[in-house]
């Protein structure tokens, strides 16, 4: 078989290969100690980082997550050896920015991003699979502002510099990570965050950024796709994540459906299913979802990286007001954000309609 | 999809925004919008807080648990997590160790066999959301 087939994937096949195996591995990842259904959460990981660093003080969210740092260093490398790296940016960086901001702030309120509520509904959690239905619904949204020539400036070429900042930071914190140890990293046990070893999250980071990179491997674009293109190839890594995170949890007993019994999770559908809606209608607009995000930002797009940014500082700020939810339930302020977060994407789909 | 173009994808646009528009200001005129102080939020988990109502309430649930009352010890440990949820956190020093954790379990199972003595919906609600916070979250 040739090599060229995982280099540069395209079968449906291949990416739904891609998928199992990154949901079996964010399976393996809360098994071996990360919070139930949170082997790979990018908006979960980003609050922790923001606490790391010291945007919020909340001891049990502050941890300064080796998958994250790898996820970015794993999408550099996998961009540079598949000639993919090319530093852009300029089209739309306040609207990446702010978009990116309503979008963790939609994740927070349903406490996971888009691939945690696919490990979440993999867990036999009902309000997973009903934020899961909400993200489908706001992709669906979008799409009809697509079909009306919703489109986001186009990014200019820039100079190579300013795409390496990103994985150099990350690679520096990685590095002082490994040597100094937890002290740095923010996560003391007891009262830390939870978390599986440090060089298994390290090695599971890479290999979702360069599988992510390759693969191109977003939930919400899956759909999308789906929806405009009929081309399903990208859903069939969608959902093999899915059935593979499910094979997984049944095989270690982390499968146990039920409503009011899913960890961490709160029990008001409705916010859950509005939360994820305004998360996938946004990540439409912007071009990704937190992951992708992510992934983007360390193939040299500036424009992500301004969301990145929008999404750290709005990962610390979700702690400091009382965004974020809890099992106990939505906040006031966590509803207040959602319902801004659609004000937010509904105006700006509206600004760059039918643009020429 | 293609239904939802031109007039009609405006007209719902403009009344989503008008509704999230007035839902957010209903929220914000009603709802318990106080802000942490900027103390706590620096301060973070090692806000102190009030112990002695924790104690408290932990030991009327111990009194509650020894009586046989489920739902009254289960309600009692809800108002402690809440006060302090570190009480309801295995990796915290605060917490109400493992054998408050397998009764807790103990009583969720009575409550999925639906025998009595494991209390109504009340005690259903509390010992739910003890278990969602016991294991799961962000961090």
């Amino acid at each position: 078989m040739s090599p060229k087939r995982f280099l540069y994937p395209e079968s449906a096949a291949v990416l739904a290969a891609a998928g199992a195996l990154l949901g079996a591995l964010a399976v393996g990842l809360a098994v071996l100690g990360n919070p139930a259904s949170t082997g790979l959460c990018a908006s979960c990981f980003l609050v922790n980082v923001a606490g790391a660093l010291g945007l919020h003080a909340r001891e049990s969210q502050s941890y300064l997550r080796p998958v994250i740092l790898g996820i970015v260093l794993g999408a550099f490398f996998a961009a540079s050896a598949g000639k993919e790296f090319r530093v852009r940016g300029g089209g739309s960086p306040v609207r990446h920015f702010f978009g990116g901001a309503f979008i963790l702030l939609g994740c927070e309120v349903f406490i996971g991003c888009p691939i945690k509520a696919l490990l979440r509904t993999a867990g036999g959690g009902a309000a997973g699979l009903v934020g899961l239905s909400g993200l489908i619904a706001g992709v669906l949204f979008a799409t009809a502002y697509l079909r009306e020539g919703f489109s986001l400036p186009a990014p200019r070429a820039l100079p190579e510099g300013a795409g390496l900042v990103l994985p150099g930071a990350a690679f520096l914190l990685l590095a002082l990570s490994a040597g100094i140890g937890e002290s740095f990293a923010g996560s003391g046990f007891p009262s830390g965050a939870r978390h599986a070893p440090f060089a298994a999250s390290a090695a599971a980071g890479l290999l979702f950024g360069a599988v992510g990179q390759r693969t191109r491997f977003c939930v919400t674009g899956s759909v999308r796709t789906a929806a405009l293109a009929r081309d399903f190839r990208e859903a069939s890594g969608t959902a093999a994540f899915l059935l593979a995170a499910i094979a997984v949890n049944l095989f270690t007993g982390g499968f146990a459906p039920a409503l009011s019994l899913e960890p961490g999770a709160h029990t008001d559908l409705f916010w859950a299913f509005l939360a994820l809606a305004m998360v996938g209608f946004g990540a439409i607009l912007v071009n990704g979802c937190p992951f992708r995000q992510l992934v983007r930002a360390s193939s040299g797009d500036l424009d992500a990286a301004a969301g990145v940014a929008g999404m750290l500082l709005a990962a610390g700020l979700s702690v400091r007001w009382g965004i974020g939810s809890s099992p106990a339930g939505v906040t006031p302020a966590g509803k207040i954000a959602v319902l801004l977060g659609c004000v937010f994407f509904l105006a700006l789909a509206a600004w760059k309609r039918k643009v020429d | 999809m293609e239904i939802l173009s031109g007039k009609r994808l405006t007209l719902l646009a403009a009344l989503l925004t008008a509704a999230s528009l007035a839902g957010a200001l209903g929220i914000a005129a009603t709802g318990d919008l106080r802000l942490p102080m900027a103390a706590d939020a620096r301060r973070g988990d090692a806000a102190k807080p009030d112990t002695a109502r924790v104690s408290a309430e932990i030991a009327l649930a111990g009194e509650a648990s020894v009586a046989g009352d489920v739902a009254a010890a289960l309600a009692h440990y809800r108002a402690a997590a809440l006060l302090d949820p570190r009480v309801v956190d295995p990796r915290s020093p605060a917490f109400l160790g493992p054998a408050f954790e397998a009764r807790l379990k103990e009583w969720i199972a009575a409550q999925k066999k639906g025998g009595g003595g494991a209390g109504g919906t009340q005690a259903r609600s509390d010992a739910a959301f003890l278990f969602r916070r016991m294991y799961g979250g962000c961090g």
